[in-house]
């Protein structure tokens, strides 16, 4: 009797149920836990979807199970329903936009055409996507955001076009984002003169508490009434930038930028890992799309620089291009490489601030480029 | 008008091919994604050029009757 207990409890766990596709799936997510801990890529982010993963790929526990007649659904399948409902990217676009300081766009306005440019990636990754044969309009559509560098634009994106395809496009974006220390700097060199990278900039103009109260105002009813779709991630991320702004909101805009993104990150991690299930996240797409993020991201890149370099041509000198691959939307990531580059090349060289106008301008060029693939392919 | 003119161009093409897309009109698709990218920051640009303008000449005429 003993005996059949022992057989008994052998037979309902989960080692009798494991498959070779949760081995591997195991073995991905104790590396990207790894990534996530000892080399510190986005660890934010990475470190619940490599758990997520972990929980989602042990067998029959049942928590990414739907809701039955009898049964109650899985712990993760409720916390999923943010993702899927879109609730999670548009919270938070809220904390991003009470932790942006949208001054230095304000200040140099013409910022916004870099922001435009370095969204040349998505439309390049589509292409390509498209002409690799193997994926829908849809699913090209959900791959090529991976280039605006904006995990919860991807997300949102990617959950409604191309919602199996979720776990890859995450797990990509969040890489590359990391990544971006390495990826930009060999581009930023190529496409730029040794005297472009030296080019000091004017300091940028003070920018007075009205402009920047109005800012998120008028950027809402603009975008908003242009591309409704897009309401959800501009009208959260200019709702947050209104409690910072105000002055008069200081407990939302703090609970906005540190509890409220902070939860919604752990769950939103957790539950975009658990959709990696084996046999869904190892298939011949899942090379595709690590192979079209990386196009997507250096195409981004590129297309900031040359217009950059235009706006430098134009201005005769005064801006320096180097800016221009700030306009991917990795904020503050991707103007820490300009400002790097920068020093390199002149130590005296300040480009911090004149790149994070660039930077926050991405970030709404890739919200307005979600809404347009939505409206198109949605 | 145009804007939206190729707009319902490129929705019927969508849906009239469904699951499969060419490369001309996936080229069609990213040129158009791009130009209304470009579209809206632009204006969007302009309208902060504006607003900027207008509150920096109110604020100096307030400097000065005060």
């Amino acid at each position: 009797m003993f005996i059949d207990s022992i057989i008994r409890i052998w037979e309902d766990s989960g080692f009798v149920a494991m498959t070779w596709q949760s081995v591997v799936m195991i073995i991905v997510a104790c590396i990207l836990v790894y990534l996530a801990i000892a080399k510190k890529f986005e660890p934010l982010l990475l470190l619940p979807i490599a758990f997520g993963i972990l929980l989602a790929n042990l067998p029959l526990t049942g928590m990414m199970n739907e809701p039955t007649s009898t049964e109650a659904g899985g712990l993760l399948y409720y916390l999923y329903l943010g993702v899927k409902k879109g609730i999670y990217p548009s919270l938070i676009f809220l904390g991003i936009g009470a932790m942006t300081d949208f001054g230095p766009l304000i200040a140099r306005p013409c910022s916004l055409l870099i922001g435009a440019g370095a969204q040349f990636g998505i439309a390049m990754a589509f292409i390509i996507a498209t002409a690799m044969g193997i994926f829908s309009p849809q699913e090209a559509a959900s791959i090529a955001i991976i280039g605006g560098a904006d995990g919860p634009t991807a997300i949102y994106l990617t959950t409604r076009l191309a919602p199996l395809l979720l776990p890859s496009i995450a797990i990509a974006a969040y890489s590359y984002m990391a990544l971006i220390p390495l990826i930009q700097p060999p581009l930023m060199r190529l496409l730029t003169t040794d005297k472009e990278r030296k080019i000091q900039m004017e300091q940028l103009r003070k920018v007075s508490k009205l402009e920047k109260l109005c800012f998120p105002i008028i950027v809402s009813i603009l975008c908003i009434l242009l591309l409704p779709s897009v309401a959800p991630l501009i009208g959260m991320l200019m709702l947050g930038n209104l409690f910072r702004e105000s002055g008069v909101v200081e407990r939302l805009s703090d609970t906005a930028q540190n509890a409220l993104i902070n939860i919604v990150t752990i769950f939103l991690g957790l539950t975009v890992g658990a959709t990696a299930v084996g046999t869904v996240f190892l298939q011949p797409k899942t090379l595709g799309i690590i192979f079209l993020g990386l196009m997507a991201f250096m195409f981004s890149t590129v297309g900031g620089l040359l217009i950059g370099k235009i706006m430098s041509w134009i201005t005769k000198g005064k801006i320096n291009p180097l800016i221009g691959s700030a306009g991917v939307s990795a904020v503050p990531m991707a103007a820490r490489v300009s400002q790097v580059e920068g020093q390199k090349a002149s130590p005296g060289n300040y480009l911090l601030m004149h790149a994070m106008g660039a930077n926050v301008a991405g970030v709404i060029g890739s919200a307005v480029a979600a809404g347009v693939l939505l409206s198109l392919f949605g | 008008m145009k804007n939206l003119h190729l707009f319902i161009c490129i929705k019927y093409i969508i849906l009239k091919r469904g699951v499969k897309m060419s490369i001309s009109e996936s080229i069609l698709v990213a040129l158009f994604c791009m130009l209304v990218v470009f579209s809206v920051l632009v204006i969007l640009w302009a309208l902060i050029r504006l607003f900027s303008s207008v509150i920096q000449l109110i604020e100096k005429n307030n400097e000065k009757s005060l």
